[in-house]
């Protein structure tokens, strides 16, 4: 079989070796966990205990009654210290819960979400992409009404160097994937499901299909970022675009990440609501490794769990690399969406650039951005505000995988510059 | 020969007066009502189409003004002047207004704490996103004058402090700085009569032990101000020191009294002085009136 990719991207040092063996390993309890009221996008939860409550693992304690949102749940026993507000590894600050937990704990128990359909409970579970986009994933399985959706996509490609956490997990809870994407596929009547990994990672593809049996499709895909981004999937294997300004469903398909699948089937399986996660810890940490980590725990206990830093730090990056943003702070919470801690030593980082940068017209950017915009002209076009002729070329259609400040080799903010034009182009949206 | 000469004379005026007419047919066929009141208000405007009014160009102000969609004072940047012409052209509307210019509420500047280092677009509304801004100062200036940029007047310049210096001579109070600061919304740059005499320049609510860690120009909430000032026109609210300017008699008494020199006299353009960061200095030497200095 022909492997599959899409067109532009790159191929960054993969930097995987150091965890990509190691099975994931639980992290225990720590001595204080910050839980976001928001670990998702769209509306942000309200809490709903207050300080001195008790609350059981697996309680529901920040909801809202919003149509894009994710209710949150308790990943502990324990007691709520206090309700507050808390800065988050994106830089928001969001209100939040913190919880002393109990020293005795059964992480194997908690309390079930409510019966339902499976929509239902993808939504009771607080079920979000987990990739790393956050998206709720009740709402991308309830396509709009006379929208076929033929195709489930699983993304298993982990395109971002130095994460393993979905590599680990795939090796290890194949079956749960599977689970996953056959629930997706009967809910939403697709015919065809796929499930689509990187040609780096030949034993997550060989658990998938020993997996897999009939009607599922496990594909390689070249290793090249940013494969597993939703629209560059659907063009590998369906050979469609997706429209300007539309949803994945109008080509037909539905992306989902393989640990969200997993989740899925946990939720509709076992009832069990979203508290925890799988977070490579990797870099110049003593002991790197793959760890299933309760949501809220705090960067910084994480990071002494995986044996504090190995010598100097340059930077601390939540997710991958190639858009985890920098840490300002240890002390944030891992939510829903953090798919790694990733290290860095002084000498691996570039200096900071200060000013404007010249754009030397070499052309990179263009080459490589899988969306086929011109980043060097919303940049420049940035740098001026001149939000009118920025959008002309269509920032709105960036998906901010960072390819074009990668690239580039004068090191200008490109990714930066087109969010900016990406935001005046919807807020002037709005206003009309 | 005459004749090829004639002959020729005679086509191209012939060409001529089909051209004509086809033109004069045309004009009159598509001929586009126009409220001459419209225009009348259009060449009233200052024609800068600086979009401080939220209109694209001056001439969609003027079609707003004559449908009654926007009142006579609809043209911040013009100020009373073009009001009133426009209120006269339109023979209705109030044209009273209060001209108004921008004032800052930050002295902090370079000296300000940063909460990490940052190398990306140097523009304020970009470093905003990233955690809040790289300051720790959850309400101060970051000092890459986004403001700077926007304003259509040439009325503000970053000093060496780092910090918008507002011209209030030039400024016409448009309020696009406010709107472009990413901390107009919680007050940093704020529209205000243009004779306010004074300015506090701190905008922060939070622990005055946290301030005072992150920013030496910052209001300690003391209160000496409060307690000398003589017309009851200065209270520190939710540790912060706030002007009533319908009170204030521009007296400078907290100005002088301000351990941490961080109220400026700010008698505004109706007298031409400004004291920007000077603090007591300002009080020391008189500034000549007429005269525009920025500290």
């Amino acid at each position: 079989m022909s492997k599959a990719a899409f067109k532009g991207g790159v191929h960054p040092p993969e930097h995987k070796e150091a965890t990509a063996a190691l099975p994931i390993e639980w992290m225990p309890v720590p001595t204080r966990l910050v839980v976001p009221m928001s670990q998702h996008l769209g509306a942000p939860c309200a809490p709903l205990v207050a300080a001195g409550d008790r609350v059981h693992r697996g309680q529901l304690i920040g909801s809202v009654d919003a149509m894009v949102s994710a209710p949150v749940h308790s990943p502990v026993n324990g007691e709520v210290a206090s309700v507050g507000t808390c800065l988050t590894a994106g830089g928001m600050r969001v209100p939040c819960v913190t919880i002393t937990p109990d020293t005795e704990q059964d992480l194997r128990s908690f309390a079930p979400v409510p019966d339902g359909d499976v929509r239902a409970t993808v939504r009771a579970a607080g079920i979000v992409g987990l990739g790393g986009a956050t998206f709720p994933s009740a709402v991308k399985l309830s396509p709009p009404k006379g929208v076929e959706v033929g195709t489930v996509i699983l993304n298993g490609c982990e395109c971002e160097p130095y994460l393993t956490c979905d590599h680990r997990l795939m090796v290890e809870s194949a079956d749960r994937v599977v689970a996953g994407a056959r629930i997706m596929a009967d809910t939403i009547g697709a015919k065809r499901v796929v499930i689509g990994v990187e040609e780096n990672k030949p034993d997550a593809i060989a658990a998938l299909r020993a997996e897999a049996g009939d009607g599922i499709e496990v594909r390689s895909l070249v290793t090249r970022y940013p494969q597993g981004a939703e629209k560059q999937l659907i063009w590998a294997f369906l050979k469609k675009e997706v429209p300007h300004g539309k949803l994945p469903a109008a080509a037909g398909a539905l992306v989902h990440n393989v640990a969200t699948a997993a989740a899925i089937a946990d939720a509709v399986d076992l009832r069990k609501p979203l508290t925890e996660r799988v977070v490579t810890v990797t870099g110049r940490v003593a002991r790197p490794g793959n760890y299933r980590v309760l949501l809220g725990t705090l960067v910084s206990d994480l990071i002494e769990f995986a044996g504090g830093f190995s010598g100097e730090v340059g930077r601390v990056v939540a997710g991958g690399p190639m858009t985890g943003p920098a840490l300002a702070d240890l002390d944030v919470p891992v939510s829903k969406g953090t798919s790694g801690i990733v290290v860095f030593g002084p000498d691996e980082i570039a200096p900071l650039v200060e000013g404007d940068q010249p754009c030397i017209r070499c052309g990179r950017c263009s080459e490589g951005c899988p969306m086929f915009l011109q980043p060097f002209l919303i940049g420049t076009h940035a740098n001026r505000r001149d939000w009118t002729s920025a959008e002309l070329f269509h920032p709105v259609d960036c998906i901010e995988c960072g390819v074009c400040s990668y690239v580039c080799p004068t090191r200008r903010p490109l990714l930066q510059l087109i969010r900016l034009a990406k935001a005046a182009v919807m807020a002037k949206g709005e206003r009309l | 020969m005459l004749l090829t000469v004639l002959k020729a004379m005679a086509a191209l005026a012939s060409l001529g007066v089909i051209a004509a007419s086809m033109l004069a047919l045309a004009s009159w066929k598509f001929h586009v009502e126009v409220d001459p009141r419209v225009e009348a208000v259009a060449s009233a405007l200052p024609g800068a189409n600086c979009g401080a009014c939220g209109n694209p160009s001056c001439f969609a102000v003027a079609e707003a003004i004559v449908e009654g969609a926007m009142p006579v004072t609809a043209c911040v940047a013009g100020g009373k002047s073009v009001a009133e012409s426009i209120a006269a052209l339109m023979g209705s509307g109030s044209c009273d207004i209060v001209a108004v210019v921008s004032v800052r509420h930050c002295g902090g500047g370079t000296a300000a704490a940063r909460s990490y280092e940052y190398g990306g677009v140097q523009s304020c509304n970009a470093v905003s996103r990233l955690a809040g801004g790289a300051l720790v100062c959850p309400a101060g200036c970051f000092g890459y004058g986004d403001c700077v940029c926007a304003c259509p007047f040439d009325a503000m310049a970053l000093d060496e402090r780092g910090l918008p210096v507002i011209d209030i001579a030039k400024c016409t109070g448009c309020g696009i700085c406010v709107r472009e600061c990413p901390r107009g919304p919680i007050g940093l740059l704020q529209l205000v009569a243009d004779d306010a005499p004074i300015a506090v320049r701190c905008n922060a609510h939070n622990k005055v032990k946290e301030r005072k860690a992150s920013c030496s120009a910052c209001c300690i909430a003391c209160k000496k101000c409060e307690k000398e000032c003589p017309a009851d026109a200065i209270h520190v609210i939710d540790m912060l020191a706030v002007v009533d300017y319908d009170k204030c008699t521009g007296c400078g008494t907290c100005v002088r009294v301000c351990p941490q020199n961080c109220i400026d006299l700010y008698a505004g353009a109706s007298s031409g002085t400004h004291a920007d960061g000077a603090g007591k200095d300002a009080l020391a030497e008189p500034v000549a009136a007429g005269a525009s200095v920025e500290g």
